[in-house]
Formats: C-alpha cells, sequence, structure tokens
C-alpha cells in the first residue's frame, strides 16, 4: 500500500482540515445517504482506504504498541463492520461471505508481507510445522502486486557533511556511490528521510519550492523534446520557469546560447545535434533563470575526449560568477577543472579538499615493480594492480599497497587516479581528509 | 480606461507559444493516428447511420456517435503523457521547475481539453449538415462531461502506474466495466454514459432534468477528484525517477 503522507512539521497538519472533514462526509454519504448496495459497497472501501491514509502516518509518527493496536483494530474492524452493515442491507449471505473472504485474505496478504519484510524472513531457510505450505504462501504473497511485493530500502548517503563554497566543486566516486541521490536533495527532487540542507541560511526542506531559482539542475540522464528546435525548447522551459515578458525572455535566451557557444544553432531540430550539443542546450535550459548554483550531473559521459574538453571548459567558465557542483567519475574532468572535490564511495564522505592534496595521500603507498607472467594472476588477487605492462620477458606492476609488495619494490610519485583508488579502498568514513 | 497594448500583446503572444510548444509535445507522438481514428471511426459509424438507419437519426443517436472519437481523441494524451516524458528523459528537468504539477501537466491537460472540444465542435457541425439537426455548442458540451471525466481518470492512473501501457490496461478494463455498468444502470444519475438527449417516455421532464443534473453533478466532482489526486501524485517526484 502506498502513503503519500507523513507527519513531520506542523504544517503537514494544516491538511487535517480539510480531510477530516471529508472524512464525516464521506461516512455520512456511504452509510446514511446512499440508498444504492452497489455504490455504498463501492463507497465503504473508499471509506477504508481514506481512514488508513489518515491513520497510518499519525501512527508512525507517534509510534507506540498502543497505537500498533489501534491501528491493526482499524484494519481489521473496519471491513468487519462493512460487511455487517452489507448484511442487514441486502439479507444475502453468500455476497456477503464472498466478499468477506476477498477482504480478509488481502489483508492476509498484506499483513504477512509487511511481517516478511519487518522480520527479514528468509523464506528458504524457513523450518518446523506446515514448513511447505508457509513457504507456498509467502512466496504467493510476494507474488502479489500492491498488497503483497515491497521493494527493500537501502541507505544511498550515510552521515555526508558539506559546506560548498564559490567556483567548481567536483564530486568524484564510482557508481553507486551516492552522486546521483546526493545532487538530486539539494536540488529538491529527493526529499531526504533525514539530515538538513541550508543555502543561503534557508533550510531546503521548507523552502523547496522557492529555493528552486536557486538552483540549476542538469540530470544525468536527461533528454529533450527532439521536434523543437533549441530556440523553441528554450523558449518554452523559459516560460515555465516565470519569464513572461517576450523581451526579457528573447534577451535571456540569447544570452544562454551564446555563453554555451550554440547561438549559430539555435533554429535547427535537437534531434539533429550531436550529444555535446545537446549537452550544451541542456546547461542553457538550467542557465535560463540565472541560477547561483549550476549542478550537473555526469555532464561528460559519453562524450568524445574533445566534446568533454570544450564542455569541461565551458563549466570553468560558468564557475566564475557561479557556484558549480558536478559528478563524475573521470578523474582528468576533476584534475583540469575543480577547486575543491569530494570523494564519496557507498554513501559516505572519503576525501573533501583540494584535489592536488589529495594525491599526498597516497604517498609511499604506489609502488612499482617487475614480476614473471606466470605470477600474475597471484599478484593481482594479493594487490590493487592500477596497471601492468608487458616489458621484454616481464610485466611491469603498478599496484596499491601499504607494505612492501616485493623485494625490487620501489615507491613511486602517486597521481590523481592512484590517490582516488587509494581512497576507495583505504578511506574510512570517520577518517576524512578535510 | 488607460489600456496597455503592450501588456496585451505580450499575454497573447505568450498564450501563442505556450499554446504551440504544448502542441508540439502532445503531437510530438502517436496522438496524431489516434486523431486519425477518430475521424475514420466517425466516418464509418455516420455513414452506417445515415445508409441504414430505419428511424431518422436524432440528436441522441449523434450523442453516441460522437462520444467514442472524443474518447478516443482523449485517450492517449492522457494515459501515455507522463510515459512521453519520461521516454523523452525530460521528467526530472521538469521537476526542477517551481510549480510543475501547474505549469506543465495542469496547462497541458487544459489544452488537450481545448482541443478535443475544438474538434468535437468540428464533427457536430459535419453531423448537424449531414445527420441530423440538433444544437452543437449543447451537444459538445453534454460530450464533455463523459470525456472530462474518462481524461482525469486516465491522468491520475498514469500517474499512479507510471507506465502508460500499464495504464492503458487498466483504463480499458475500467472503460469496459462503465459500459456494461451502463446497460444496467441506465437512466440512473450514476450512468457515466448516459445519454442526455434520450428522453426515456416512463420519466416525467422535471425528474428527467432533476436526473441529469445529478449525473453531471457527481460526474464533475469525480473528475475535479481524480484531477487533484493525479496532481498531488506528482508531487511525489521520488516515485518517477
Amino acid at each position: 500500500m502506498v502513503f503519500l503522507k507523513s507527519y513531520k512539521t506542523r504544517h503537514d497538519l494544516e491538511t487535517l482540515v480539510w480531510e477530516l472533514p471529508l472524512l464525516g462526509g464521506l461516512i455520512y454519504f456511504t452509510y446514511f445517504y446512499l440508498r444504492s448496495g452497489f455504490w455504498m459497497f463501492v463507497m465503504s472501501h473508499i471509506v477504508f482506504f481514506f481512514v488508513v491514509y489518515l491513520l497510518k502516518p499519525m501512527l508512525e509518527r507517534w509510534k507506540s504498541s498502543k497505537t500498533d493496536k489501534l491501528f491493526k483494530f482499524c484494519m481489521w474492524m473496519i471491513p468487519g463492520i462493512n460487511l455487517f452493515i452489507f448484511y442487514m442491507k441486502w439479507d444475502n449471505i453468500p455476497i456477503v461471505a464472498f466478499i468477506g473472504i476477498v477482504w480478509y485474505l488481502a489483508l492476509a496478504i498484506y499483513t504477512t508481507s509487511n511481517r516478511l519484510h519487518r522480520e527479514k524472513i528468509d523464506i528458504v531457510r524457513i523450518r518446523g510445522k506446515f514448513k511447505g505450505i508457509r513457504k507456498n504462501f509467502y512466496r504467493l504473497v510476494q507474488f502479489i502486486p500492491v498488497i503483497g511485493r515491497k521493494k527493500n530500502p537501502f541507505r544511498a548517503l550515510d552521515g555526508i557533511s558539506l559546506e560548498i563554497g564559490s567556483g567548481m566543486f567536483g564530486l568524484l566516486g564510482p557508481n553507486g556511490a551516492g552522486k546521483t541521490t546526493l545532487m538530486r536533495i539539494i536540488c529538491g527532487i529527493l526529499d531526504q528521510s533525514r539530515g538538513r540542507i541550508w543555502i543561503n541560511q534557508y533550510n531546503i526542506n521548507e523552502k523547496r519550492e522557492e529555493l528552486q531559482g536557486l538552483i540549476g539542475y542538469l540530470p544525468q540522464e536527461f533528454g529533450m523534446y527532439e521536434n523543437m528546435t533549441a530556440f523553441e525548447f528554450l523558449n518554452y522551459q523559459s516560460i515555465l520557469k516565470g519569464l513572461l515578458d517576450e523581451k526579457e525572455r528573447l534577451e535571456r535566451i540569447e544570452y544562454v546560447l551564446k555563453a554555451v557557444h550554440m547561438l549559430e544553432h539555435q533554429h535547427k531540430k535537437i534531434e539533429s545535434f550531436s550529444g555535446g550539443m545537446k549537452q550544451r542546450v541542456g546547461i542553457a535550459q538550467t542557465l535560463l533563470h540565472l541560477p547561483r548554483i549550476l549542478v550537473v550531473d555526469e555532464p561528460t559521459a559519453g562524450l568524445d575526449p574533445r566534446e568533454r574538453i570544450r564542455f569541461r571548459n565551458l563549466l570553468v567558465e560558468l564557475a566564475r560568477e557561479r557556484i558549480v557542483i558536478f559528478s563524475t567519475h573521470i578523474i582528468e574532468d576533476i584534475a583540469s577543472s575543480c577547486n575543491k572535490v569530494a570523494v564519496m564511495n557507498r554513501g559516505q564522505l572519503r576525501y573533501l579538499g583540494d584535489p592536488m592534496n589529495m594525491v599526498t595521500l597516497a604517498k609511499d603507498h604506489i609502488w612499482q615493480f617487475y614480476i614473471d607472467p606466470s605470477e600474475f594472476s597471484e599478484t593481482s588477487e594479493k594487490y590493487t594492480v592500477i596497471h601492468h605492462m608487458r616489458v621484454d620477458e616481464k610485466i611491469r606492476i603498478r599496484c596499491l599497497s601499504i607494505e612492501q609488495p616485493a623485494d625490487d619494490a620501489v615507491t613511486v610519485q602517486p597521481t590523481l587516479e592512484d590517490a582516488y583508488l587509494w581512497l576507495l579502498q583505504y578511506g574510512k568514513k570517520d577518517n576524512v581528509y578535510r | 480606461m488607460f489600456i496597455d497594448k503592450a501588456k496585451i500583446r505580450n499575454s497573447f503572444s505568450l498564450i501563442n507559444k505556450i499554446v504551440r510548444y504544448n502542441l508540439k509535445i502532445i503531437f510530438g507522438n502517436l496522438f496524431i493516428y489516434f486523431l486519425l481514428a477518430a475521424f475514420v471511426f466517425y466516418l464509418l459509424i455516420g455513414l452506417l447511420i445515415f445508409f441504414n438507419s430505419d428511424t431518422v437519426p436524432d440528436a441522441a443517436t449523434v450523442y453516441y456517435l460522437l462520444l467514442f472519437p472524443g474518447l478516443l481523441l482523449i485517450f492517449y494524451p492522457t494515459t501515455f503523457g507522463i510515459q512521453h516524458d519520461m521516454d523523452n528523459r525530460m521528467i526530472e528537468i521538469l521537476f526542477g521547475i517551481p510549480d510543475y504539477r501547474y505549469k506543465v501537466w495542469l496547462v497541458r491537460m487544459a489544452i488537450i481539453y481545448v482541443l478535443v472540444f475544438a474538434l468535437l465542435i468540428f464533427l457536430s457541425l459535419l453531423s448537424f449538415v449531414a445527420i441530423s439537426e440538433f444544437h452543437i455548442l449543447t451537444m459538445v458540451y453534454q460530450l464533455m462531461f463523459p470525456i472530462f471525466f474518462i481524461g482525469c481518470f486516465a491522468f491520475m492512473l498514469s500517474t499512479w502506474v507510471r507506465n502508460g501501457f500499464g495504464s492503458m490496461v487498466i483504463l480499458v478494463a475500467f472503460g469496459m466495466a462503465f459500459w456494461v455498468l451502463s446497460g444496467i444502470l441506465r437512466e440512473s444519475e450514476w450512468n457515466l454514459f448516459l445519454n442526455p438527449f434520450h428522453i426515456p417516455e416512463e420519466i416525467s421532464e422535471v425528474i428527467w432534468a432533476d436526473l441529469k443534473m445529478k449525473n453531471r453533478l457527481y460526474i464533475l466532482s469525480a473528475t475535479i477528484l481524480m484531477l487533484l489526486a493525479g496532481l498531488l501524485n506528482l508531487q511525489k517526484r521520488e516515485k518517477f525517477i
């Protein structure tokens, strides 16, 4: 069951002002006003779901054993009351019995699914009486959509604390590190379950809509209406962003197209653009409302080297007047453009600071040595091999290690890539280097 | 009284742009096929009525003749609208716009309804000339109730299911149920497809007028609720990305 509500702040309770009278009206309409048995049956379901919709978040907010019991009581008793009313009105036991069976079966599936989820029951390992029947029932429960099947939530971000100043700020991390989640939270696309983000002393949770005007966001996987020209697309976006005066709007479109060097292509259809050109139109779109903060998620992924360099330079150019936060897993992009970098892994911050200082973290931990080809698989299992190269009869290995990996191994000057790998492997959450 | 001509010109230009761009988005996919299908369907049934009907066709016949093309027109943009934005990978960009629910989807819904209204006026005119005389505006006005209902129902479903084809399957199932129910409910105020031009012989005119008004009121209330529910669902952005 999907619950859209949550009572986190007093503001969330304000909706009850119209929801409670609506519930009263629904109850009166369903059980006292309606004469048709069919519509009473339909509306009684709406009443049930509305009660659950209102109760569930309240009970989650003020959770205790008593509130749990109250919720269970409502869940199981309301259908019972409904069945009794149907019986009194219809005087048809078979139909009422059928409805009752379907109702209570659905409730049993829903509560079983909750239990499986809450107690993290591994169906394969179930032992004891009737294990075959129980296993099959649990499997059936997990197969049923909406009321049975549930996704396991996971922690995408864990204790991230950042202070971002002006200029280029790079977010570096492997796939699944939580970069996109962090960016979506900053931009107000995702609601964070805990923690706070402040922009210019405003809490993003409370002033979500207002702060949108300060932020320009380019998602990782974005597209455009390809049957439009670049000008039409930007014109439409600028209207949506509140630029209603035509003269101002046209000037702004010209300004952003110039900024991304796309003015000469403005009347061409987007479908005819290359990947890099589309990225630039995407950036132009984020600049329309002159945001103070520009957030771009992996903008250089999938671009050829020339387009990548051009795009990176564009971001540096834009960072002169605003904060640009951009994520990538290409280390070269960070090295050549960012004033500050944050390295993330598995939702945790591993490094925050100057990219050049990051290199020193791997000092004395990068080794180079030569091995026979037959020893390669053993070595690569034992150490993190950064790269290797065949040199005559031997293989030259460059690897990460705390201790000296071989007698002839010598330490070498680390690069940013080495430092990044070192952080992913040995950097710890509580050991953030700032 | 001073009239700022520049402001008026600006407003007209703005509305023109909004309508044009939204039409480009709506027509950007398969909508044109649904438009053609609606016309073909209308022509086929219209010709059948014109040549084969034993009785003289009246406004009640035209109401049913126009209802299906109208539903066909509303079906695609409301059911597949969200899917279209997701396929275009525009959804996350749109979510970054303040008040996106109203500026994007409510405006788009309004434009779709105006478009369907205009097309129905055209089809009504054709019917008026070729089939039977009736009040064109009253006909389209009455047709818009079930069309408005199905459109908002499809929109709400698409925000729940978040998949065009899934929404389509559910909508077709519900549509068939509504159709079957209309046979059972007949001249009841609960009948979604109640034909307001088909006055039953056994009901007095006063009761019929009251029943019609109740029917339209229920449909309108349910429609507004579904529209609001759809817009509320769009607030949960994380479900869509």
